[in-house]
This record gives structure tokens, sequence and C-alpha cells, in this order.
């Protein structure tokens, strides 16, 4: 913590022991990789530590480095060329579920696989998060409008998704 | 199965989903690595500047107080400006700004016009290239269109135009909502931070990519009240390596104030040479110039200052009123704009935004949009 302190000061110090494993299972979401989201946490927080005194000073740092995390995956998704989000494996633990909830789960994954980066970072804030479209509009830097049309589709989405894991497609 | 379950689907699937995040991971100590060696980089950069200026002026000592020992490096606060990603060999993609907003688009695309009335673009194909080279005929080139005329040519959009090459328009006046061609173009246009975003192609997910890039851009102001004051910064003896220098140019149609028409980065060579032939102009003729300014460009650069551990600022105006000056703040003065002044800045979008000195410099033709009509 010694470079953390000289570094950024003791605020970030504090905040980033407090608010680190909640980004990485936001990052988790919004990446669909557990590398992809340190790698995009790791470039959100040597960006909010770098400017600590100006992202430390706001209302909602949280929502700062959110929007950080989002941004880093979106760079990196361009830069790789990507067209779709990877699709993490299902879990083994999850045989002892019931065998509906893991459809569901599994329905739930795919949905956000199949979304462009920004509409599935609008969807793990508003379901995992739950923010306020509002709140989403501002950490995503776009209309409040555009936040609810991402959402929209993307529950138009996961309902077909079940639709069609019900008649046993998926 | 009604909205509200599906919504609960989501919310139960992504919790569960959260759960496999392995949180314990040394990411912290990765950013801090990360941090550190930024910095490193940023003063490697400064101390060859440094040296560099040594080596210009001749012998000539140039004091710094820069510690020896590489391992301490100055500490900076280059500003939030997180979102501009460095432009590497392989990046496909550039930010385009244009007041509030920022739009990431394809780097190979030129620049044109868009529609400023609801339906009159002026004109909507690439018209300058990348490099801000002009265009003959390059109707299949995607092209980022700003409200701007270009040329007094004009196509009635899109009633009587179909697009041949994929489009992206900033701050065009058209409605959100989408508008699909008869070639299979569909155009979509969204509204963020304050004015409209619009993305025309054939390809569902060019279109989707460029639009969710679209988000409030800080690179430079999104307006002025007035013309800023140019500042030729602390001595050179102070000066460092270069952190950051934005170009960033500015226009308003009404009695408001100034709105951002462009904005990008200058590489430290441009921007030495800017500064360094800014400098060599001679005075502006006096002339009587009263009237009101529609346009003006800002060079701003800001360096690691060498003496106190901090940043130096460096702003000159470029005002294309009157024939155009170059104001570099007390001490350099004012000076005429000069084909060599403006060179190194007027590239890229910068000859299809700013319309350039008025009184005919036929000599800068090429650098400006120029006169119409």
């Amino acid at each position: 913590m010694t470079d953390r302190a000289a570094d950024a000061g003791p605020g970030f110090d504090a905040w980033v022991e407090a608010r680190v494993p909640a980004l990485v299972r936001f990052a988790y979401l919004v990446t669909g990789s557990q590398d992809d989201a340190e790698d995009a946490v790791q470039s959100a927080l040597a960006n909010a530590c770098e400017k600590w005194s100006w992202v430390g000073g706001r209302e909602d740092p949280d929502a700062y480095v959110r929007r950080m995390v989002v941004n880093a995956h979106i760079s990196a998704w361009r830069r790789s060329g990507r067209r779709e989000s990877p699709v993490a494996e299902v879990r083994g633990t999850e045989t002892s579920d019931p065998a509906a909830t893991v459809v569901r789960h599994d329905a739930v994954w795919r949905t956000c696989a199949g979304l462009p980066p920004q509409q599935r970072a609008a969807v793990v804030l508003r379901f995992y998060e739950d923010l306020e479209y509002a709140e989403i509009a501002e950490i995503l830097g776009v209309a409040e409008a555009t936040v609810r049309s991402h959402v929209h589709r993307a529950l138009a989405a996961l309902r077909r998704e079940l639709e069609a894991a019900e008649r046993g497609e998926a | 199965m009604d909205e509200r379950e599906v919504e609960r689907v989501f919310r139960d699937g992504l919790q569960a989903r959260a759960e496999d995040a392995d949180v314990a991971v040394p990411v912290v100590a990765r950013a801090l690595a990360e941090v550190r060696h930024r910095r490193h980089r940023r003063w490697a950069v400064s101390a060859a500047a440094a040296a560099a200026v040594v080596l210009v002026v001749g012998g000539v000592e140039v004091l710094t107080n820069r510690s020896d020992d590489p391992a301490s490096p100055p500490v900076v606060d280059d500003g939030p400006w997180t979102e501009v990603r460095p432009p590497t060999e392989d990046d496909k993609w550039r930010t385009e700004y244009w007041q509030g907003v920022a739009v990431d688009v394809p780097v190979e695309w030129g620049y044109g016009g868009a529609p400023t009335d609801g339906r009159t673009a002026c004109y909507p194909e690439a018209m300058v290239g990348p490099d801000g080279s002009r265009l003959e005929g390059a109707i299949e080139q995607g092209w980022v269109g700003r409200p701007i005329a270009v040329t007094d040519v004009c196509a009635l959009v899109p009633d009587a135009w179909e697009p041949t090459a994929p489009f992206a328009w900033l701050g065009a006046d058209v409605e959100p909502g989408t508008y699909e061609y008869a070639d299979g173009y569909v155009q979509e246009t969204i509204e963020v931070a304050g004015t409209t975003v619009t993305v025309g192609t054939d390809d569902a997910d060019l279109r989707e990519e460029i639009l969710a890039s679209a988000r409030p851009g800080h690179l430079c102001e999104p307006t002025l009240a007035k013309i800023p004051r140019a500042s030729a910064g602390a001595s050179i003896e102070r000066r460092g390596g270069l952190i950051l220098a934005q170009v960033c140019a500015y226009r308003r149609e009404g009695p408001g104030g100034f709105d951002l028409s462009y904005a990008t980065e200058l590489s430290p060579a441009a921007v030495e040479t800017a500064f360094a032939a800014a400098e060599r102009a001679p005075a502006p003729p006096p002339v009587d110039c009263a009237g009101q300014r529609s346009e003006f460009v800002v060079l701003h650069a800001t360096y690691n200052d060498e003496f106190p551990n901090d940043v130096l600022d460096r702003t000159a105006v470029y005002d294309m009123f009157c024939g155009g000056t170059v104001d570099l703040g007390p001490g350099p003065g004012l000076r005429a704009l000069t084909p060599a002044a403006v060179e190194p800045l007027a590239r890229n979008g910068i000859p299809s935004v700013v319309y350039g000195p008025s009184g005919g410099k036929g000599a800068m033709i090429d650098s400006f949009i120029g006169p119409l009509g």
C-alpha cells in the first residue's frame, strides 16, 4: 500500500479496498470472461489512481470507475476486432441447481453474449447494479432513451432465448 | 412470461453468474504497476524532449531540477482525458468530436458535409481524405460529416440522394430514428451529449459499433463563451516533455458562444513546428478589423514542468478573421497567419471544418475550406 498512498492518497486506498471485489464482478458480467474483466478493471484502476485527486472528489467515484471499466472493455473489444463477446463455460457446480434454474441462467448468459458491449453494460447496470435509467445513461454517456432501448431490446432477446429453451432448441 | 418475470430471470441469472468471478486476483497490484510504467514512460519522453532542446539551442545549458534517478519520475496529473485512445499502428479507429460528443470511426474515413437544416447537405460525400488532402470523386470512401458547408454544391437529403459509402454525421439536423434508403443503406440517428450522431451504412454491425461508441467528449471544451486568451507559459528552461497537445476548432452560427467543431491531438513534433513557425511569422499589417469573429482554432499544449514537479500550459489562438492572426500570448504577441504557421495543424479534419482567413489567402487554399460561392 506504500506506493498507492504515495501516488493517490489514503482516499484511494480505502476506496479500492472496499470496491475491487464488486468491480471485478461487475466487469466479469460486462465482459463475459475472467481475463477480460481483470484487464478492464486493471486499466480502470490505473486511470483512477492517476487522476484520484479529480475522480475521488466526484460525488460518485464508483460510477466514474464503472464507466472506465465499460470504456476499457469497449476499446479492447474494438481493437481485437471481435464482433461477439465470449461465452463463459457453464459451471459444473450448477448441476446441483434445479434444472429449470440452470436453463434460465444459461439463457441469460447466452443473451448477454449476443449483445454489443454498450448494450450489455446497460443490462448489467440495470439488472445487476439496480441502477435507474438516468444513472445508467450518465455512466454510459448516452441518452436515457438509448438506455431504455438497450434494455428493452435485451429483454426481448432474453424472452426469445427462454422460449427457444422451452422448445428445446437451445 | 410477463415483462417482470423476464426481468427477474435477468436479475437472478446475472446474480448467479457474478459469483463465478474470481475476486481474489491481484488486480490492484497490477494496476499500480501499470501506473508506475506509465509514469516511467512519460518521464522518459520528458527527458528526451529536454535533451532535444539542449541540441537545438546549440550547447546552451538548459536548467532543470530533474532527478538523475530514473526511478523518481515526476508525478503529473494528466487530466480527465480518459476517452481518448492513444493511436497505435494497428489501430483501426480514430475519435472524432463535435460539440460535447466523441465518436469512434474507421481510421480510413475522410471528411465531408452533413445536413444543416434537416434536408440540405453540402456535400454528402468524402471531400477530404483522413490526412486532410483534397479528394476527387471519392464516392466510395466512408466519411465523417459535420453540418458545415464544405462546398456550395448541395444535395437534398434523404429525398434526392442515395448514399454510396458509409458515413457518420455529427451534429446533423436530423431527427432521431431510422431511415432506410432504397439501396440497402440504413441511417440511424441517436441523441448523445446534447447533439445528434447519425450513422448510415449497409453494415448493421458497423452501424451499431459506431453508435455504441458515442459518448461525451472531454478533449476540448464543448462550448466557449468567448475567444480564450493566448498564453506563452513559463520560460523554455522550465518546459519539459510534452504531455498532451490538443487542436480545438470552434465556430458559431448566431449571436451566442462558440461551439467545438473539431478536435484532435497533435504530435510533439507538430506542436513544436507550429509554435516555432508562428513565432517566426511577421506582425500582422495594421488594418481596421472591427466585426464579429465566427471561427477560431486553439492549439493548447501541456508540458511537464521540470522545476516544481507540476505542469505548464501553452496556448496559441488562431483567429481566422480579417486575414488571419496567431496570438501567442504575452511576449511573442500577435503574428500574421502564414502558410508555414498553419501547415502543422491544418491537417486531418481541419480543411473540412474551418473556412480559413478571410481576405483571399490563396497560399493557404488547401489548408481550409476557403470562400464559397
